[in-house]
């Protein structure tokens, strides 16, 4: 990312020791908390997640290499059982809360980009709203309405059959469908700004030149529209994955018990890595902080894969 | 830029749109609603306030029983504080970056990039237990100093700051104002449009953040997330339309500022979009 200071800045005289550390002493203030609670931290969680540090041991931490990730992956212990469970989930929730999310956002951007004016900031307000509520409320408004008794849209599913006699925050697959809904409700205003602001940035001669040719509506969208905002659609992909990879309160509101081990659900129906990283800490295991940091350098590798498969495939493309 | 359509494509058009404005809108009224009606209604299908003097009734006991008021007043707190010192940081960076050439630049460019690409929920242990370590838990400085590194703010900002002329730089130096001083009286009043729009952003971000603030909290500080979510659980039995009337409370700050500041939302949120 180039930005434009690159160019005007080279009419700046770059002489002055002096002027080098006023600069470096504007940047002090933000790189001190930069390396103090951000780069610091991630390297120290790289480190301890190879220990078995944990909040209990006077005696010291002690280097046990990758014990914590065996552990975590291959012993079939307690903790270990709940974090495959949360990874499982995750493959689950990732691509459809993405793929169904996306589609509909795209589509109300093609829609509301038909509109002009009035019309259209007023769709543009509206569809905004979700995602300006904290995701605690919009938790707090879905557990009401899938509530199997008296949940407005959970009791009117039962009746034409979806779901019926079913505790969605409870059940198999209906856990992780509360959570898809929920984040759906909430992420679809944001990615619809962004694809609305790239709709609205192509140039109308385009679509003056298809009309003149005859081209329909629908084959604007498929030979302007989407390809010209393809850039914004890989953007708004890969930050939807980084966002959904790492899920945490939605089903953590969902599933709130005073019993850290509830946390999630009955069998972990509505349990997510950051949720069993959160529980690692306060559950008094041996090694139980070790393994939380094992755990976030796993999603740390995660994301990272997912975000540079995406790049690599987006260079291909070009 | 499309003319020529049918009343029938026109009409389905609309339809999407009108239903997916009230499935954004419906569940906001509906909580007004509920909340504003007699106790004896049904918590379901009541679409109509009937009882305005019990919503207020709840609502005072949200805001007492409920520990709505000792949230609002914490989380106004370390999200005013935080945004206060990550405006300033991060303004700071964006001038230097904007305006200036020094050596290791780019490395400094590449570290807040790379800010980016590391949610905070990789390194949450650490830092968290670092805090604690260093007594500053459930202090406002100990929940705010971690979230004003917004590398997100220092791209915002520095759109803005892109739009203003190097010469106004150049003069005031001319006329032999300092380096710093340059900064709060030229530049500072000047980027009065991106101050508010990254506080607004900020504002809401901070204000619906959730993992930290539970994380480090509890005591002195109670975060409205960390309040709400302890009134859904199932553990202690609240009435219903108290807590309706809680998340109501909860979600007055953010809709304010929405409405208030509508622009600047949606003109930050494209920002962060086209830069990130």
């Amino acid at each position: 990312m180039e930005h434009k200071a690159d160019q005007h800045l080279a009419r700046i005289p770059k002489y002055k020791l002096q002027q080098y550390c006023m600069c470096y002493l504007g940047l002090l203030p933000f790189f001190a908390l930069f390396f103090t609670f951000i780069a610091v931290p991630l390297f120290q969680g790289i480190a301890m997640s190879l220990t078995d540090w944990s909040t209990k041991i006077r005696g010291g931490i002690h280097f046990t290499g990758l014990t914590n990730y065996l552990y975590l992956l291959t012993s079939g212990g307690t903790s270990s059982q709940r974090f495959l469970k949360s990874l499982l989930n995750l493959l689950v929730y990732v691509p459809i809360t993405i793929t169904i999310g996306l589609s509909l956002a795209l589509i109300l951007a093609l829609v509301v980009n038909q509109f002009r004016g009035r019309t259209h900031s007023f769709f543009r307000s509206s569809f905004f709203v979700p995602t300006v509520l904290p995701l605690y409320l919009c938790a707090g408004i879905w557990q009401w309405y899938m509530n199997s008794t008296s949940g407005l849209v959970a009791s009117n599913l039962a009746s034409i059959g979806i779901g019926t006699g079913v505790t969605w925050n409870q059940s198999p697959g209906y856990a992780i469908a509360v959570c898809i809904i929920i984040d759906v409700w909430h992420a679809t205003g944001f990615n619809f700004i962004i694809l609305s602001a790239g709709i609205q940035n192509i140039s109308p001669d385009y679509y003056e030149a298809s009309e003149i040719d005859g081209a329909t509506i629908w084959q604007q969208m498929r030979y302007i529209t989407l390809p010209l905002i393809e850039p914004i659609l890989f953007f708004v992909v890969t930050y939807g994955f980084i966002s959904a990879l790492q899920v945490y309160d939605i089903p953590r509101i969902l599933t709130q018990n005073t019993n850290i081990n509830a946390i999630g659900g009955p069998n972990q129906v509505m349990l997510f890595p950051v949720m069993e990283m959160v529980r690692n800490v306060y559950n008094g295991d041996k090694a139980g902080l070790g393994r939380a940091c094992a755990e976030g350098v796993m999603l740390m590798l995660i994301i990272m894969s997912v975000t540079l498969f995406q790049f690599k495939r987006r260079k291909k493309k070009v | 830029m499309v003319s020529k359509k049918t009343w029938r494509q026109k009409t389905a058009l609309y339809g999407i749109l009108i239903i997916w404005v009230i499935v954004c809108l419906f569940p906001l009224y509906n909580l007004i609603a509920t909340t504003f009606s007699s106790d004896s209604s049904d918590l379901t299908r009541t679409f109509v306030p009937n009882d305005l003097a019990n919503g207020i009734k709840k609502i005072t006991s949200a805001f007492t029983d409920g520990n709505i008021l000792k949230s609002t007043i914490s989380t106004l707190g370390y999200t005013v504080f935080t945004i206060v010192g990550m405006v300033l940081i991060c303004l700071l960076v964006s001038y230097e970056f904007t305006f200036y050439q020094f050596p290791l630049k780019k490395i400094f460019h590449g570290m807040i990039l790379a800010a980016m690409m590391f949610p905070m929920v990789l390194y949450v242990i650490p830092l968290y237990r670092f805090v604690v370590q260093i007594g500053i838990s459930d202090t406002i400085p100990g929940i705010a100093a971690p979230l004003m590194v917004s590398s997100l703010s220092v791209f915002i900002l520095m759109q803005f700051m892109e739009d203003l002329p190097l010469s106004f730089v150049e003069s005031a130096r001319i006329d032999g104002a300092g380096h710093f001083s340059t900064f709060f009286r030229i530049i500072f009043p000047l980027m009065r449009n991106g101050i508010i729009t990254t506080t607004v952003l900020m504002f809401l971000n901070v204000w619906g953040a959730y993992l930290w603030p539970s994380l480090v909290s509890g005591q002195r500080i109670v975060p409205m997330s960390f309040t709400i979510a302890n009134l859904l659980s199932p553990n202690f039995y609240v009435d219903p339309r108290v807590k309706y009337a809680a998340m109501l409370l909860s979600a007055m700050p953010p809709m304010l500022i929405y409405m208030f500041f509508q622009r600047y939302v949606i003109t930050g949120i494209t920002m962060s979009g086209i830069k990130g």
